[in-house]
């Protein structure tokens, strides 16, 4: 711990000496009841609050130069409006929205105002609404400066070592990344059930208070449970939604049966979709392809399927389930993936690594003479095909 | 084998503590004849330093000219089916495995989807096509990406099976300078592989 925390004094002695001032004034035992943060406010640097303000300002910066953040300009005005509308004006002007390109769902709002909103977020949401809800959630978690009661009542039970050496971590002076230290960070947001279920309600309060539908909020969380119950990942499975870097915002049933009955005393309202979907549409397949690189195929094929029922963008997702089962090779999973690409094939929107893919699969089935049609399709929609010479390969034997 | 979820100021300290604690173990080689594990030879025409093998990743060699965040050229020797290039101390966590019956894009994907699990950010693949791997049939790719820290990257590399075993070779550096500036001591290299 000593080693992690040596480099943070030397760059930030200020600063940390403020923190450890702050802490060490409020060594006999602080108070955890604050109240909630004013719109447009910051602390004092000289307080423990502002030391654990300083600490996530470092990491945003890290943040705003590295390469898994989306830039995208419509996507970025769209989620950071959805959030502007749940938090309102005021407060609208402390937060700072990053779309970060992670597979999993999450998002958090750091104590200094920056929100992270993962794209497996964005990918799993099925609506604005239930994007809304987390964001309201999130927002909640930073209003009621759940993070400072954490630090406190860390320090009251004696374990602020360990919550200061995740501070110098997240400074930078730890081995982790830029997601590492986002991490590290996380475990400032490992709120009590107490604030988990305060979040709820408020975030739930304001996102109604926005104008959407109250169902979704709990929608959002059955999904959730719903998916990881059909994860790969033995841990996933029972720990249920706890796998995700959202464990440190534990779905329960509870929680789920909470925000039910709330929505359950309101008119139900329609939930917004065109707008959510003319926005996240262009990068479907991406998200998509990032979701397949953590091998989990069972949460895999539970969202593909999900998406599917919903019945947009089929090309792209009868692609993407043909990829599950071709990366999964289970037994008859290439005949799966084999008839996922043909049904993809009647598709426009289907990408033309389809053809690609089919006929590989065709080739693995024998049948190549239908492998080199779907080969020379594939090169007529991909002229310029990064693996042009290989598919001529396989066309012309002879002539490679 | 890859370590993009590693900072550039991280990774040269561990590059000084390896310096400090374990000089023996990194050797100069070339220019001249280098011997990859037990099945094949390259020969480069600089000097480069050659790390040891690592188990943990199926690693072979790890070697570079100037240090390993400013070009790194990794090799596999013979992954066998079920096996990963990457490690990971989480049982729990799925990592890509490698099948004795991938086809040529899986196996490019299955080591770009590697390095992505171990945290290379917007990895694409810009080029595939046919090339021998010594007399075996194999196949040369091109690939771009970035560091999560931002610094953008490219690669090159070359894979071919041997029976049901993968041999890999893969070349990377930053986008800017660096990989133009050892591009062609590496196309060298690829292209003097001899089987053992």
């Amino acid at each position: 711990m000593l080693n992690r925390f040596k480099p943070v004094l030397f760059r930030y002695p200020l600063r940390l000496a403020l923190l450890a001032l702050g802490s060490t004034a409020l060594m006999s035992c602080v108070s955890t009841d604050v109240p909630p943060i004013e719109a447009q406010a910051a602390p004092d640097d000289a307080t423990d609050e502002g030391g654990i303000w300083y600490v996530t300002d470092k990491v945003e910066k890290d943040l705003q130069t590295s390469a898994i953040v989306e830039r995208d300009p419509a996507l970025n005005d769209y989620v950071s409006t959805v959030a502007c509308r749940v938090t309102g004006p005021e407060y609208c002007k402390d937060l700072r929205v990053y779309i970060v390109k992670q597979p999993y769902f999450n998002a958090s709002m750091a104590p200094n105002g920056m929100m992270q909103v993962w794209t497996g977020l964005l990918l799993r949401a099925e609506n604005e609404d239930q994007l809304a809800y987390v964001l309201g959630h999130e927002f909640a978690h930073y209003r009621q400066r759940h993070s400072l009661k954490q630090w406190r009542q860390a320090k009251n039970m004696s374990n602020a070592s360990l919550i200061f050496s995740v501070g110098a971590a997240a400074a930078g002076a730890g081995a982790a990344g830029v997601l590492g230290q986002a991490a590290a960070l996380a475990r400032l947001y490992g709120f009590s059930r107490e604030a988990e279920r305060e979040s709820d309600d408020l975030g739930f309060d304001f996102f109604v208070a926005a104008g959407y539908a109250p169902g979704e909020a709990a929608r959002t969380w059955e999904y959730l449970i719903a998916e990881a119950a059909e994860s790969s990942s033995r841990r996933k499975r029972k720990s249920v939604a706890r796998a995700s870097v959202f464990a440190t915002h534990p779905v329960t049933t509870e929680r789920v049966e909470n925000l039910q009955a709330k929505a359950a005393a309101l008119p139900a309202g329609t939930p917004r979709r065109e707008a959510f979907l003319a926005v996240t549409k262009p990068f479907l397949q991406q998200w998509l392809e990032q979701d397949l690189t953590l091998r989990d195929f069972g949460s895999s094929l539970f969202l593909t399927n999900t998406l599917i029922e919903d019945g947009d963008a089929l090309g792209v997702l009868y692609f993407h389930r043909a990829e599950i089962y071709r990366l999964r090779r289970a037994d008859g999973d290439n005949d799966l993936a084999l008839a996922d690409y043909q049904t993809a094939s009647q598709y426009d929107d289907a990408p033309p690594e389809n053809w690609r893919q089919m006929g590989d699969a065709l080739a693995k089935a024998g049948k190549t003479d239908e492998a080199k049609t779907a080969w020379a399709t594939y090169l007529e929609k991909a002229p310029d095909a990064p693996d042009r010479l290989l598919i001529q390969s396989y066309l012309d034997p002879d002539g490679a | 084998m890859a370590h993009f979820n590693v900072s550039p100021r991280t990774f040269f300290a561990i590059i000084a503590l390896i310096g400090l604690s374990a000089c023996a173990s990194i050797s100069a080689v070339g220019p001249g004849p280098v011997e990859i594990g037990k099945s094949y030879r390259i020969s480069t025409g600089e000097v480069w330093s050659k790390y040891p093998p690592q188990s943990r990743t199926n690693t072979a060699a790890t070697m570079t000219i100037d240090g390993t965040i400013l070009n790194t050229l990794s090799f596999v020797d013979g992954l066998k089916p079920g096996e990963s290039i990457i490690y990971t101390s989480d049982r729990d966590k799925l990592i890509p495995k490698y099948r004795a019956d991938m086809s040529a894009s899986e196996l490019v994907d299955f080591v770009l989807d590697s390095y992505s699990a171990q945290g290379l950010a917007n990895g694409k693949m810009t080029d595939l096509r046919p090339e021998k791997f010594g007399t075996l049939d194999g196949y040369r790719f091109d690939f771009t990406g970035a560091y999560k820290s931002g610094l953008e990257l490219s690669g090159t590399g070359k894979i071919a099976q041997q029976g049901d075993n993968l041999h890999i070779i893969i070349f990377y550096a930053p986008s800017e300078y660096y990989y133009g500036l050892r591009k062609d001591e590496v196309d060298g290299i690829l292209a003097s592989v001899s089987l053992l």
